[in-house]
């Protein structure tokens, strides 16, 4: 197992080689350094003279991918804007944010667990409710509950999240006022802050969730040892439970574990209306701010994140399925 | 206990949770106690990111670093126009001029080209201290008690004021003249250096010599190191340290602690304005010591989050994307509020004239990037003051029969109050003057952008967008600032009238602008030379902004008006930059806020050697006419007074009729503030001036709990539905179980 973990990551190296230069090649294909010195000095302020200067204090002075200024074919390559800022990444060093200076690994760390107090819950409550609801839907297959329930799923994956957001800060922040609109806070006073954002990611998550589970549940139904185990006289709910549930977790394992270490990069709506300081909201920000640093730092995250996402599905299948196994 | 047992028990715990949980519910984003102190909620639009003295530019950024950082002056709370008085300095300085020859000019104002250079001499009060900081922090021997600090040492705090021991000392003129160095220095890219290096003598030389020392060193450090070179990682480990103090610059002398001396190399009364701002505070060498070290590097204390200043507030808690704290500076030196106020003000402004400042201990700014949630929470009471956004404008304000704007009756019930004040901001649709269709200055272009000028009816453009929030322009100059004629002595000529019943300005008839189209060889917008439609375009880099897209519509039926066909040539801003550097464009939107209250400040958007092709200036519409020149060159240094407003009537005049851009308006803005904060006087200049607001926490308190009582009906409604909602399913449990 060891041997394949190590395979596999020596193959992400240049995955994340190349979502590194494709970035790259993107972002200066419709900005230059220029761009970001204007974003970063102002419109109002911005002149040639100024420019240059925010170029050569923030690197952005050398050429993208080869530097025939310098002697060595080393230095050529090495005294580049991609080399610079594209290098460290691979030993996790972010530097600094284009914008502000400060640190993307320090910033990280402080806006990981915001986003984890949101997208954690949301997604451990959302998917215990879905499962149990779409075995429910499940139960009751070919009835109008089955119908009603399925109409329900279809219409709320409709409604966008925004339109929950914002019926949600109405309705309960408002109208009922059981919680803030909005807001953060640290420790134990970060509570009542949390409980409308995980609210509303619970609800645009569910429709989509229960639909799939039921399909993957109405398929292990129809299979032979759940006939088997009806025509042993076992009860619907045992069948279900005890039986069907255990092997329709292969497929919901893989949509689960590959989405486990995107809960850390949160969710960029709701942390942008709720004002939660987490990473969708810095990559929002990064967005808004052209600042090509953080949107770096966040997309090498997010693939990395990915392919692990991607090893630990390959690896929780030989746990949850004894027949897999690693070759 | 048996398995029912335990979930039965199980079953009263949850619903006891659930019960508790619900009435300790609260819509009070503060933890107790929090709004019952004199503490203001304000909300912070954006994060702010640079609130080093020498960084710091944007507006939001202003708003708190103003309160932590003295600059020698300051401007009058309630006096309009903008009056400068005094802050640290002791008096406003005169200026005393010199010729050629080096010999000093008695005149008062003499002529800018007589003057070689400028010398403005500042004496600081001698009371004014710093807040308590560890960088002034001392050992039993007077030496710094916190330099070479290694980075275990210090990681458990939180922040600079986490350090146990603190110290402060008297602001002095060295700690000016160390600020205005730093201007200069490459590594800080101040947003004015530019400017500055025009007018402050030996400044472009001291960036000069600090390139020179940076680029010697950085160049031994890249042979040192060869390949593995990274400029930004190895100054990060390791700064460039150079002692500003000991490099040449003429362009600001110490005389003594508590004096010092600007020099300019022209003549530029301006550079007062510019020293109320904050890139003119002190910055003590101490700070600037205390902050190189790697240890506070690697921890992020540094001028951009921790400024230190001698303020009324400091720096208590700073984390941008949740909330900053000021809190009141115990070391803040005697200041008290003004006992001099406007004429229009109401005589209640003058309520707490001449009792110490601050009255607000503590000023909470709180992120809120949506407009929605923020508004809802000063609904609430949990903002005191709230901006109005154009989707709520209609349910708070109502206009009256004379287009006076009232608060509407739910909002007066609620013992909101509204305020209203001209910012002194205009925003203009600009020609580009290099354009073979719309520039030029022969009379034909000139009656082409009169007519479009006309046809752009701008009282109804503020109808339609600003929800009427502003006034119809006339020129650059918006009212506030010197210069500005107010009423019918206003009125553009050449594309407005003023009706005096409405008292607005209102755009000439239609007809007025065809017959000038058709002057400019446009009859019914056909070009006479090719018969064909006159075609502009204005290019946009408005990423679908569906907003502007509006905009962009209404104009196009206004010009359409004149059958000229208006097209929308949208972009990314990279091209859109590059369109304007190069000058390939047409039309393009514009605005400008002043920096500081005088018209120079406004006309040099249209002086030609600012132009922005061919000099890289602010003068964006590539506007260029030697007679406008000559006179902006005059108008430029002189003090105000009848013989300036009379150049700059003649200036207006060139403009309005060149119109090198349609004037569209001047915006008003409308703020609302509860029964419990009081002073307010919208300041479009000065941020520092919270300290003169005042709070009733008792009010605030009673007020929020009375407005935010938890309503449960609807919980009950949604559990009643859910209830019911299961029963047709039990049923068929039930008889599915049955096989009935």
């Amino acid at each position: 197992m060891i041997a394949y973990i190590i395979r596999r990551v020596a193959y992400a190296v240049p995955i994340l080689l190349g979502v590194n230069l494709l970035l790259f090649l993107l972002f200066f294909w419709v900005n230059s350094p220029d761009d970001l010195a204007k974003t970063a000095l102002g419109e109002k302020f911005s002149n040639k003279e100024q420019i240059e200067i925010w170029k050569q204090e923030h690197g952005y002075n050398l050429p993208l991918f080869f530097n025939a200024r310098e002697g060595s074919l080393k230095l050529m390559l090495t005294q580049t804007i991609f080399w610079q800022k594209s290098m460290p990444l691979f030993w996790f060093n972010f530097g600094k944010s284009d914008m502000d200076d400060s640190s993307i690994t320090g910033e990280i760390w402080k806006r990981i667990p915001p986003s984890l107090c949101i997208t954690a819950p949301t997604f451990f409550f959302s998917l215990a409710f879905t499962i149990f609801a779409a075995m429910i839907v499940a139960f009751y297959r070919g009835t109008y509950v089955d119908l009603w329930a399925l109409l329900l799923c279809v219409l709320m994956m409709s409604i966008s999240q925004l339109f929950y957001i914002i019926g949600g800060q109405f309705v309960i922040a408002k109208w009922m006022m059981l919680t803030p609109v909005s807001g953060w806070d640290t420790g134990i006073y970060s509570i009542k802050f949390l409980i409308l954002p995980i609210i509303v990611g619970l609800i645009s998550a569910i429709g989509g969730g229960i639909r799939y589970n039921r399909t993957i549940f109405l398929e292990e139904i129809g299979k032979d040892y759940v006939r088997t185990a009806r025509a042993k006289g076992l009860g619907e709910g045992t069948v279900l439970y005890k039986h069907a549930l255990k092997n329709a977790m292969l497929p919901i394992l893989t949509s689960v574990v590959v989405s486990i270490p995107f809960l850390i990069m949160g969710s960029l709506l709701i942390e942008n209306f709720f004002g939660i300081p987490g990473l969708g909201s810095y990559t929002i920000d990064a967005i808004t701010k052209q600042d090509f640093s953080v949107i770096r730092a966040m997309v090498f995250l997010g693939s990395v994140l990915y392919v692990s996402g991607l090893i630990m599905v390959d690896i929780s299948y030989t746990l949850v399925d004894p027949r897999i196994r690693f070759e | 206990m048996g398995v029912d047992a335990w979930h039965r028990w199980l079953q009263s715990c949850a619903l006891f949770v659930i019960c508790a949980g619900l009435c300790m519910c609260t819509n009070d984003p503060y933890r107790k106690g929090e709004t019952q102190e004199p503490t203001v909620f304000k909300v912070l639009g954006t994060p702010t990111t640079r609130l080093d003295p020498t960084q710091a530019y944007y507006s939001h950024e202003g708003a708190i670093i103003d309160q932590i950082y003295e600059p020698p002056f300051t401007y009058h709370y309630l006096k309009r126009p903008y009056e400068l008085i005094p802050q640290t300095a002791e008096e406003i300085p005169q200026p005393v001029y010199f010729d050629n020859d080096g010999n000093r000019i008695e005149e008062e104002d003499p002529p800018a080209d007589q003057v070689a250079r400028v010398e403005y001499t500042i004496r600081l009060r001698k009371d004014i201290r710093y807040q308590d900081h560890p960088c002034f922090a001392k050992d039993d021997a007077g030496n710094p008690l916190y330099r070479n600090l290694e980075l275990k040492a210090i990681k458990a705090y939180e922040s600079p004021n986490d350090f146990p021991v603190k110290g402060s000392r008297n602001v002095t003129a060295h700690d000016y003249s160390l600020q205005i160095r730093r201007i200069a220095d490459p590594r800080n890219t101040c947003p004015i250096y530019s400017t500055m290096a025009r007018y402050i003598l030996g400044m472009e030389e001291l960036n000069q010599q600090i390139t020179n020392v940076l680029e010697v060193e950085r160049s031994r450090r890249k042979e040192e190191q060869g390949s593995a070179y990274n400029q930004l990682q190895d100054e990060k480990d390791n700064p460039i340290q150079i002692d500003l103090m000991a490099l040449e610059f003429p362009g600001c002398v110490v005389l003594d602690d508590y004096t010092y001396k600007i020099v300019l190399s022209r003549k530029y009364p301006q550079i007062l304005y510019w020293m109320c701002m904050h890139f003119f505070g002190p910055a003590p060498q101490e700070v600037l010591d205390f902050y190189n070290q790697s240890a506070m590097i690697e921890r992020q204390f540094n001028l951009m989050r921790w400024p230190i200043g001698s303020g009324p507030y400091y720096m208590d808690y700073y984390k941008p994307n949740e909330k900053i704290i000021l809190s009141a500076n115990p070391n803040f030196h005697e200041s008290y509020y003004p006992d001099e106020k406007d004429e229009d003000d109401d005589p209640i402004l003058l309520k707490d004239a001449g009792k110490r400042l601050p009255f607000i201990t503590k000023q909470v700014w709180i992120l809120e990037k949506e407009g929605m949630p923020a508004w809802n929470k000063f609904l609430q009471g949990y903002y005191d003051s709230s901006g109005i956004d154009s989707e709520v404008f209609d349910k708070v304000v109502v206009m009256s029969d004379s287009n006076d704007p009232n608060l509407s009756e739910e909002m007066q019930q609620q013992g909101i109050r509204l305020i209203t004040s001209i910012n002194t901001a205009f925003y203009y649709m600009k020609f580009n003057m290099l354009d073979d269709v719309v520039g030029g200055l022969d009379e034909k272009h000139c009656k082409l952008r009169q007519a479009l000028s006309i046809a752009y009816d701008a009282n109804e453009y503020l109808e339609i967008f600003y929800n009427g929030r502003g006034v119809s322009a006339q020129g650059p100059l918006p009212p506030g600032i010197f210069g500005y004629r107010k009423g019918e002595e206003g009125t553009n000529p050449y594309t407005s009238v003023w009706n005096s019943i409405t008292e607005k300005h209102e755009r000439k008839p239609l007809a007025e602008a065809r017959k000038l189209l058709e002057e400019a060889g446009y009859p019914g917008g056909i070009d006479t030379q090719t018969g064909k439609q006159l075609t502009l375009y204005w290019d946009t880099a408005s990423a679908g902004d569906t907003g502007f897209r509006a905009i962009v519509d209404w104009t196009r039926d206004r010009f359409a008006q004149l059958g000229v066909n208006l097209v929308q040539r949208d972009m990314d801003l990279s091209q859109f930059r590059k369109k304007q550097d190069e000058g390939t464009w047409q039309l393009g939107a514009s605005g400008w806020l002043a920096d500081y209250p005088d018209p120079e400040n406004f006309l040099f958007l249209f002086y030609g050697p600012n132009g922005k092709v061919k000099h890289d200036g602010s003068n964006a519409a590539n506007y260029e006419n030697p007679e406008f020149d000559e006179l902006f060159v005059k108008m430029e240094s002189m003090q105000n007074g009848p013989e300036r407003q009379a150049i700059i009537d003649q200036l207006m005049r060139i403009v309005q009729h060149d119109a090198p851009a349609i004037w569209q308006i001047y915006p008003i803005g409308y703020g609302l503030y509860h029964e419990w904060q009081t002073n307010n006087k919208p300041h479009h200049m000065s941020y520092n001036t919270i300290m003169c607001h005042r709070i009733d926490p008792e009010l605030r308190y009673q007020r929020q709990q009375e407005w935010n009582k938890p309503n449960y009906m609807p919980l009950l409604i949604l559990l009643a539905v859910i209830v019911i909602g299961t029963i047709p399913a039990t049923v068929l449990i039930y008889r599915r179980e049955r096989g009935l």
